[in-house]
Order: C-alpha cells, then structure tokens, then sequence
C-alpha cells in the first residue's frame, strides 16, 4: 500500500510549481471578494484575453486534477453520479457537477472550494464534455455561459480568408460578452504585451523539451506533469517566464553535472495521455528498474513559436493557432507524432493510459499502441480513470509494470 | 542445484521443486483467505512429494502470482506473465505465444525461444473471457464445472450467446432455456463466447506458431478445441496446465543462481 | 408498400449496390444527420447512411476499446469486414469526439478513394451559418472534383426540393402512429426513415406517396400500445422499438437521429441554396453536441405538444456523451410535463434485451395501471 501518491521530483524549481497555483487559487478568491468578475473557464478558453478584460480566470480542469491527486476524486465522482451524470462520463466534469450540485454528498473541497462564478466559459471545438458539463452547470448555478467555437480543421491548418474569419468573429464575439458582462473595455495592448511574454515562455519551455532529450534524462515526466502548471495557467505573465528561465537553468546545470533522474539509466519511457491524478508515484515506479519515464506526450512543446502573424491580436491569436498546431487531430497525426517522439528522446517503451472518460483521447490509443508494436516499439496499455480513483486497482497496475519493465530489461 | 517456484493465483497456490532440469515435486491446493499462509502450505505440499528434499535445501525460491508480494519466504518476485513464457517455453520450446487463463484474468503472452518475453496483452477488468465466467455459467446450468468442456462439444449448432459479461450472461441464459433451447446448445454457445474474446486478445498480440495454452481452461476440450478453429494453429497443452507459472517462477530462479556463479 | 422499406433496410448493400451498376454512379456515405445529402444529391450521386450490424465486432475491436460510441464502432467493423467496399466516398461532419475520430481512422485503414471531413460550428450563431454555407460551398466544389463534372445551381434547387418533399411526406407519415387507432407503428416509422437514409429520394417519396393513399386501407394495422415518446441517440435498427411494441407500448413521438431529427424542418427555397441548407442543418438538426439544454428542449416541446403521450422511453448510447450529459435536464423537463421516464444506457446488442425488455414490461404496466 502506498503512503504518498505524488510523484518523487527531481528538480527544485519543479517544487515552486504548486506554491504558484496555490497562490493562483488564493488570488482567485481575492480578486472574488474585491468586486473582480471572476469567470468558470474550460482549458481552452484564452487566459490572456481575460486577463486583458480583467476577469479573473478558474479552469475547472485544473481544479479537478487538485481535487484527483488528493484522492478525493472518487467522493465527488459518486456524488456527480447520484445528481445524474453516468459514470460514462469525463470524470473531471462528474467530480464538478458533484461540487456543485451536490455538495452534501461530497468531500470537503480543496483550497476552500472555488471563487463564485460571475459567467461561464466553455469552448465548443476539443472535446464534447465540456459543452454538456458546461451546460448543465449554467443551468444548475443560473449564470450566463458564453459558448465560444473554434476551427477543428483535423488535416493541417487553413488559413483561408472564411475560416479566419469565422475564428476571429468567435473571439470577438467572446470580448463582447465579456464586455457586457465587466462593463470594462477590452485592451488590445494589455493583450499584445501577454502575448509577447506568452511567446517568450513557450521557446522556453521548447528549449527546455530539447535538453530532455540528452542522455541521461535530466527532467523526466515525473517533474513536467508538475511543472507545466505555469504555462497552463500563467501564461503570459513575468512570473511564468521566470519560472520556466530557472527551470532551464536548473536543467542545464544537471546536464553539466551528468545528474540524471536514476543513478544508472537502463531505460527511457514515454507516457502516452493523462496519467493518473490520484496516484502519480506511478511515475516514479519503474525507477525501481533503473528506468525513467523521460517524456509525456500531453505537454510537450514540439516547436518554437511562429512570429506574430498579424499586428493586430486578436488575427494574430487566430492566425498563429491555425498555422502552428499544437497537437496532433488525427490519428496518423497521432502516431507519426509518437514516433518521432521515440526517436529523438531514445525511448525504449511507450505506456499508454486508457481513461475510458476521456473520449477524446481514448479513442485513439489502442490504435496507437498497434501501430507502435507493429514498428518495434514496446508499449504497455493501462486502463484507468484519470479522476477516479475506484477504477484504480494498484495490484493489477503494478503487475503489468512490472512485467514491462521484465520484457524491456530482458531485451537488453 | 535445487530451486521452487510459488505461484500465489486467486483462486490456486502451486508449488513445484526443480532440481537438474526436473520438476521433482509439485503441489496445487486453493489459495483461501491466507495468502502467505497458502504459500507455505503450498510448498510443504510439495515438498512432502519430494523425498529427502526440506524446505532448507532450497537454494533460491522465486514468487509470482497475484500474491507473489507477500511470499514470506521467497527470494525473489517476477510476475506471472515472464513465468508463464519462462514455463511454457521450458515445456514446449517451440512455443512462441502462450495463452494463460486463470481464474480472474486471461493473458495472450508471446515470447521466444528462451521462453523471453517479447509482448503481452491481458484482461482482467472483468469477468469476460475468464474462467470465472464458466464457473458461473456452470452454476447457473447445474452442472460440473469438469464436465462442462466435453458437454460443449457434443451440440454441432451452437446458440450464439451475445454477451460475455457475467450480469448480462445469466440472465441471456435462463432466458434462452426457459424458451426450451437445448441445453448443450446453450453450452456450446458459451464455449464459443469465451473462445471468442479470448482469441480476441490473442490477435493483439498475434498469433505465432507453436501455441500453447496454460491454466486451468487447458483441461476445458471446448474452449481449446474452438481456440484451435479460430486460430487454426492446434494448442500444445501441458500435463499439468495450473502448474506452469510456479515452474517458470523455479527456471528463472535457476537462472539467478546460474549467473551469480558465472 | 411497407415491406418494401424492409427490404431496403435489409438489403441495403445490394440496394446501394444494384444503384451503382445501374447508373455508373458514385456512393457516398455519410455517417451523420448534419451531412446535407442535397449537395450529393445534387452531384448525381447517392448519399447512404452508413450503418452497423448486430455481429460481434471482431474486426473493429482491434482498433478501438470497449468504452467507444458502439454504433460507430459497428460501423467501421463492417467496413472492416469489407461490407462497405461498394463505397466511393465518406463524408464526416464536425460533430461528436468519435465521428470526428472517424476521419482520421477511415484514412488510415480503409480504402475509401474519397473522405472528406465537413467543418460543421459547433454552435449555434449567426457567423456560423455564414461560415457553414462557405463551407458547403468547398465540399460541393470537392465534390466536383472528384466525380469530374459540375454541379448546377439548379440541380442543386431541384435536389433542395426533392429533400424537402421527403421531409414532408416522413412528416405525414409518421403522424400516422399517433392516431388513436393507429395506421403504422412506430417500429414501421423508424423503418421509414432508415429506408430513406439507404435509397435514392426519388424512390422513396414515390412509396411514401403510395403509403400514404392506401394506408386507410391497410389490413394489417398495428395494435393501439401505451403511448410513449422516445429520445435517443443513433438506432440504426428497429430492435428496441419492435420490443417495445412486443411489450404493449408504441413510440407515437420520437427524438432520435433515425426518426424526426431526420426530416423535422424544411430546407428554405426561397433562399440561395447553400445558405439555406447552412441554415436548416445547422439550426434544425437537433443533436445535444451543438444545441444547448434551451434549444434542444423547444425541438422536445414541439414534439411532446399535441403527441399526448403517456410516458417517455430515454435511450442513450453507451459513450454518448452529448445525451448522457442531457438526460438529467431532459429527465428534470420530462418530469415537469408530468410524463414518467425510462432510461437506458445501451450499445445496441441482442445480450441486452432481456434485460430491458423486463423494465420496459414493467414500466408499461405502471403506465397502464
């Protein structure tokens, strides 16, 4: 049985990850408490141009990766699930709606539970669940929700004068209800310089994803599942940048040192999809091995950023997202994405999480996982909610590791 | 050199001694509540069968098995799946892909020569495609859980029996005999159920000849024989099928001793 | 007449087939309500929905899980299983996480010579008709392209026209289960709008006008069941509903893919063409994945008004997220008219019908009593 369920770090600046979110949190219920319009967002709403409004942002995503990795996930799961949502369903978005509908069936809520929503936010294009949960919960609270679309354009990026077009109206549409809702007026500036900053970061974080791939490992999943908090959430903003620039700095400072993540490097993994909130040490565990999970395919930055590709923000927030893609929309997309992570990180093996409610992803990963055995890479399939953790079965968990890292080691 | 294996399953606890490429003794008895306590009840089985031998002259014992963790006395752990591949292999080493149906889970194992592993793929979320299904399948029909396979084999028209899941199962199968469908019918439609999800895993793996079938459902001839149909390879069954992993689990603990010495 | 659409839906590949040799036509399947057949229509092609079987998906389920929309999961097995090689092409809609995944998939592992993936909004708004009616005007230039030869602006009118007679007549149609004697069943209904999806329109509104001048006359008459509404997602066959009426009820009204989400609204000719099909597909096809709970609940009400209905039947794909997430508010709505409800997760198999055709008998004794 396993006392603590988070992941063993290695670096020190990863640690100042979850004190920045933890203060993010706080400052949400401040800025609540001051009058500041304070708005429940799905991940892909633009922070920065909230941030150019003055409305204070809550990703109800990320609350619930809090609320997963303190393993109460399951309590709000089944409190969710008693208002209606079938246990089908994004396991973030039962945990949510237990929150907040059922909040006598639940667990106490981290950080004191969430600033109060003014409006929600959801877009329309990624995944279904958030415009069901979304929906729901605007109707349960009965606030406003401003439904903002996007392009899915699954090939490569179209920057047809129609499909900006359409891009750029939705976001403008989205700063009119928000307008309507502060009574502030958008400042095109403010966003401009987020941008800028935003940028910055990301080339960063690039650098920082091109020194992983050195041997041996000198940041590994373990420490990125954490450290990517900032860019998430933070983009845009002086205190993300220094972080990521003292991040980098750590990380060359290993490389220097030859400081890796195990004292003997055996073998390098990759974790394909979310991993499991509840019990990040997971991880860890095939340290055991002398192997290290020395990349995620979620969070990777793959590129440097485009320059801007327009003066003004607003087209240039469209043109940049239709012209560099930050993820995969296909599944040859996928799996030539996943191959060519293999090669330049050295990997000797892919573990692919199966989370059932998350439609999105799991749809394409056993699809994945054929199409990388079928070119020699070793892969093992572990399913489990990302959320939830009555789907965990650690004992069963355990044994495919195990028995992975016994086929790995036996190749060598 | 003398070596044991254990292998602490859900339901099962086998023991088997090795000694100079032998298996000298072995033992089967129900794992039971007691999972440390069924280990060495487990090797005092065998040992009893192994004249001269005390549990003192076993210079390496490896565990496996869902219990493998808390073997008190065991060196050693590997998991069941490099067992199984390790045993299979030593049995038969031509096989190149073993199929282990235990009580709460199945696994499709393809391995090498040296019995290595080389890729695998398992169920054990439910109840599907597992012995435990039959189990309660031959609850529900009263009959022996022994007799089951062979009665499979008897009806040529199979009722296609749609769900594999033990909730959704029962109920198709009271439902199908109340309508007055033959029994062995009815049997064999679950034979070619079960057969049916596991060739289903075993394609994840692929298949490739000589294919070995380990666990208890190796004594099942309805299972088996509609495996071999699907898969059009014939099975190589081994004497003792429940035994293979703990056999596996006393090689890889010769193969410890083997290099500390080399 | 009935029969006929039987054997349409029975039959559907040779159907679909025997079109082919007889006109050197293309095929082209469409995997959702959101794909405007017109334009295929239009290009002298046959657009046919694309369905699964009741089979073990044998095939299908090396590439996908179980926890997976299995209707399409059904689908691509039987593509998988060379079913489908009659196809020319696919269209896919930007609609639900699977169907989009579908694109993806059907490039990578079928044969299909032509896939193409329509950029649908993902709600409801005015710049989205604007860029929708753009974006059929691509997919009709796509369109072109591959069958090497223009589509006109009045076959497009005529093709318009031709669909909304379809429409018209579905409509009338299928009044007929809620007569209080009715004249076709809800099981015959959905049989209808299924065999609409797999032939050509011209066809079909020839039976359907057939249908309606001797349906009075029709021996054979269902039996007067409990009259239920049903909501659901994709059933791409009569299972369920012919259960239903084995138990004593009908389906009279209904709000599913393979029933009036089909053929409720009219395709405005009075516009330009592809605005007004931007407009009807996007604003008229009631799916949960772009229509928020009030736009979904007015198509609902307009439904439930005047159907007098007894009690409503809910059935959802397993995996459906956009109609699980609706159930506990369409639940809550239902529960406000006064209608008891039933729900079901389902996938569409034989193994679960035991087991609902139990709660089903017992709900319509409720109902009775």
């Amino acid at each position: 049985m396993t006392t603590s369920t988070s992941a063993r770090k290695s670096l020190q600046t990863t640690l100042e990850g979850p004190v920045l979110r933890r203060k993010y949190y706080a400052q949400t219920m401040d800025d609540s408490a001051k009058g500041r319009k304070v708005a429940w967002c799905s991940n892909n709403i633009p922070g920065e141009i909230l941030d150019a409004m003055g409305v204070t942002a809550v990703f109800l995503e990320n609350y619930a990766t809090v609320i997963a990795s303190k393993r109460l996930g399951s309590g709000f799961c089944a409190a969710g699930e008693k208002v209606g949502f079938s246990q089908d369903v994004c396991g973030y978005a039962r945990m949510l709606m237990g929150y907040v509908l059922a909040k006598n069936e639940s667990p106490e809520a981290p950080y004191g539970g969430l600033a109060k929503p003014d409006f929600l936010l959801v877009n329309a294009y990624s995944c279904d669940s958030r415009m069901g949960w979304f929906a729901a919960m605007s109707r349960a609270l009965n606030l406003p929700l401003h439904v903002h679309d996007g392009l899915y354009q699954p090939d490569r990026g179209d920057d047809s004068p129609a499909a900006v077009a359409y891009a750029e109206r939705e976001l403008r549409n989205l700063i009119t209800f928000l307008e309507k809702q502060t009574g502030n007026a958008f400042n095109p500036e403010k966003l401009r310089e987020r941008q800028k900053l935003a940028r910055q970061t990301s080339d960063i974080m690039y650098d920082i994803n091109q020194l992983r791939k050195k041997v041996p490992c000198p940041m590994g999943a373990a420490d990125m599942f954490t450290a990517v908090w900032p860019a998430m959430y933070l983009a845009g903003t002086k205190e993300c940048e220094d972080f990521y620039k003292r991040l980098l700095a750590e990380i060359e400072d290993r490389i220097a040192k030859g400081t890796g993540i195990v004292p003997e490097e055996k073998f390098r993994l990759m974790w394909s999809g979310l991993p499991f909130w509840y019990d990040m040490s997971l991880i860890n565990y095939v340290e055991k091995f002398g192997g290290v999970v020395a990349l995620e395919s979620f969070y990777r930055t793959r590129e440097r950023r485009l320059p801007p590709q327009d003066t003004d923000p607003i087209r240039d927030m469209v043109l940049s997202s239709i012209r560099q893609r930050s993820f995969p929309m296909t599944i040859s997309g996928s799996i030539d994405d996943l191959v060519e992570a293999v090669e330049e990180y050295k990997i000797d093996g892919v573990i692919l999480s199966f989370n059932p409610s998350c439609r999105m992803l799991y749809v394409s990963q056993r699809e994945l996982q054929n199409s990388l055995e079928a070119k020699g890479i070793a892969t093992l399939g572990l399913e489990c909610d990302m959320a939830d953790e009555r789907t965990y079965s650690e004992g069963q968990v355990k044994t495919r590791l195990d028995a992975f890292c016994e086929r790995l080691l036996a190749k060598k | 050199m003398i070596t044991a294996g254990i292998d602490i399953g859900s339901s099962t606890a086998k023991a088997v001694i090795f000694r100079e490429n032998r298996i000298i003794a072995h033992s089967i008895l129900p794992t039971g509540a007691d999972s440390a306590a069924s280990a060495q009840k487990a090797l005092d089985g065998a040992l009893g069968g192994a004249a001269g031998v005390s549990q003192a002259d076993i210079q390496y014992i490896v565990g496996t098995g869902y219990g493998r963790l808390i073997i008190p006395f065991a060196t050693e752990t590997v998991t069941e799946i490099s067992c199984h591949a390790r045993g299979a292999a030593w049995l038969f080493p031509t096989v190149r892909t073993v199929v282990d149906m235990g009580g709460q889970d199945c696994k499709a194992i393809r391995c090498d020569g040296n019995g290595k592993l080389i890729n695998f793929a398992m169920n054990d979320k439910c109840a599907a495609g597992t012995g435990r299904f039959l189990e309660l399948m031959a609850k529900v029909l009263d009959l022996p859980l022994e007799e089951f396979g062979r009665l499979s084999l008897q009806s040529k028209n199979a009722i296609r029996i749609n769900s594999t899941c033990a909730v959704f199962g029962r109920s198709e199968v009271t439902a199908l005999l109340r309508q007055g469908k033959d029994k062995t019918a009815v049997i064999a439609g679950l034979h070619a159920a079960v057969a049916g999800r596991v060739f289903t895993l075993l394609r994840r793996v692929g298949i490739q000849p000589d294919f070995a079938i380990t666990g208890g459902i190796a004594k099942n001839a309805g299972v088996v024989r509609r495996l071999e149909e699907m898969a059009g390879v014939k099975a190589l069954l081994p004497e003792e099928p429940q035994i293979v992993g703990a056999l596996g689990a006393a090689l890889f603990a010769q193969d410890r001793i083997r290099n500390k010495i080399a | 007449m009935i029969k006929e659409f039987n054997r349409v839906l029975a039959n559907r590949h040779q159907v679909a087939a025997e079109w082919k040799k007889k006109t050197g036509g293309k095929v082209i399947g469409v995997l959702c309500c959101s794909v405007p057949e017109e334009i295929i229509h239009a290009a002298g092609m046959l657009p046919v929905r694309i369905m699964g079987a009741e089979e073990e998906n044998t095939e299908a389920d090396l590439h996908f899980s179980t926890s997976v929309c299995p209707y399409c999961k059904s689908c691509f097995d039987q593509a998988l299983k060379g079913r489908y090689d009659y196809l020319d092409g696919l269209v896919i809609p930007n609609v639900c996480n699977m169907i989009k995944a579908m694109y993806g998939f059907s490039k990578l592992l079928l044969k299909i010579p032509f896939v193409y993936f329509l950029e649908v909004p993902q709600r409801l708004s005015e710049n989205g008709v604007d860029f929708f009616a753009g974006e059929l005007a691509r997919f009709a230039r796509a369109l072109q392209v591959f069958g090497g030869k223009p589509i006109s602006g009045q076959a497009l009118t005529r093709s318009v026209s031709l669909y909304n007679e379809n429409r018209i007549l579905l409509a009338k149609a299928c009044e007929m289960r809620q007569k209080p004697v009715p004249l076709i069943s809800g099981s015959e209904a959905q049989e209808m709008v299924l065999a609409s999806m797999l032939m050509p329109k011209e066809e079909h509104n020839r039976l359907l006008a057939g249908l309606l001048d001797n349906i009075g006359n029709r021996g054979d008459a269902p039996q007067a069941g409990v009259r239920l509404f049903l909501s659901a997602s994709i059933l791409d066959n009569t299972s369920f509903l012919g259960q239903v009426e084995e138990c004593g009820g009908m389906v009279v009204a209904d709000d599913m893919p393979s029933g009036s989400r089909y053929f409720t609204g009219l395709v405005n000719e009075r516009e330009r063409p592809l605005h007004a099909l931007a407009d009807r597909y996007l604003n008229k096809v009631a799916c949960p994945r772009k229509m928020l709970p009030e736009e979904r609940l007015a198509f609902v009400s307009a439904i439930l008004n005047g159907a007098d209905v007894k009690g409503a039947l809910v059935y959802s794909m397993r995996a459906c997220d956009p109609h699980l997430y609706e159930y506990p508010i369409l639940r809550q709505y239902l529960g406000e008219r006064n209608l008891p409800v039933l729900f079901f997760r389902g996938e569409g198999t034989e193994a679960e019908r035991g087991q609902h055709k139990a709660d089903i008998e017992a709900f319509i004794e409720v109902l009775r009593g």
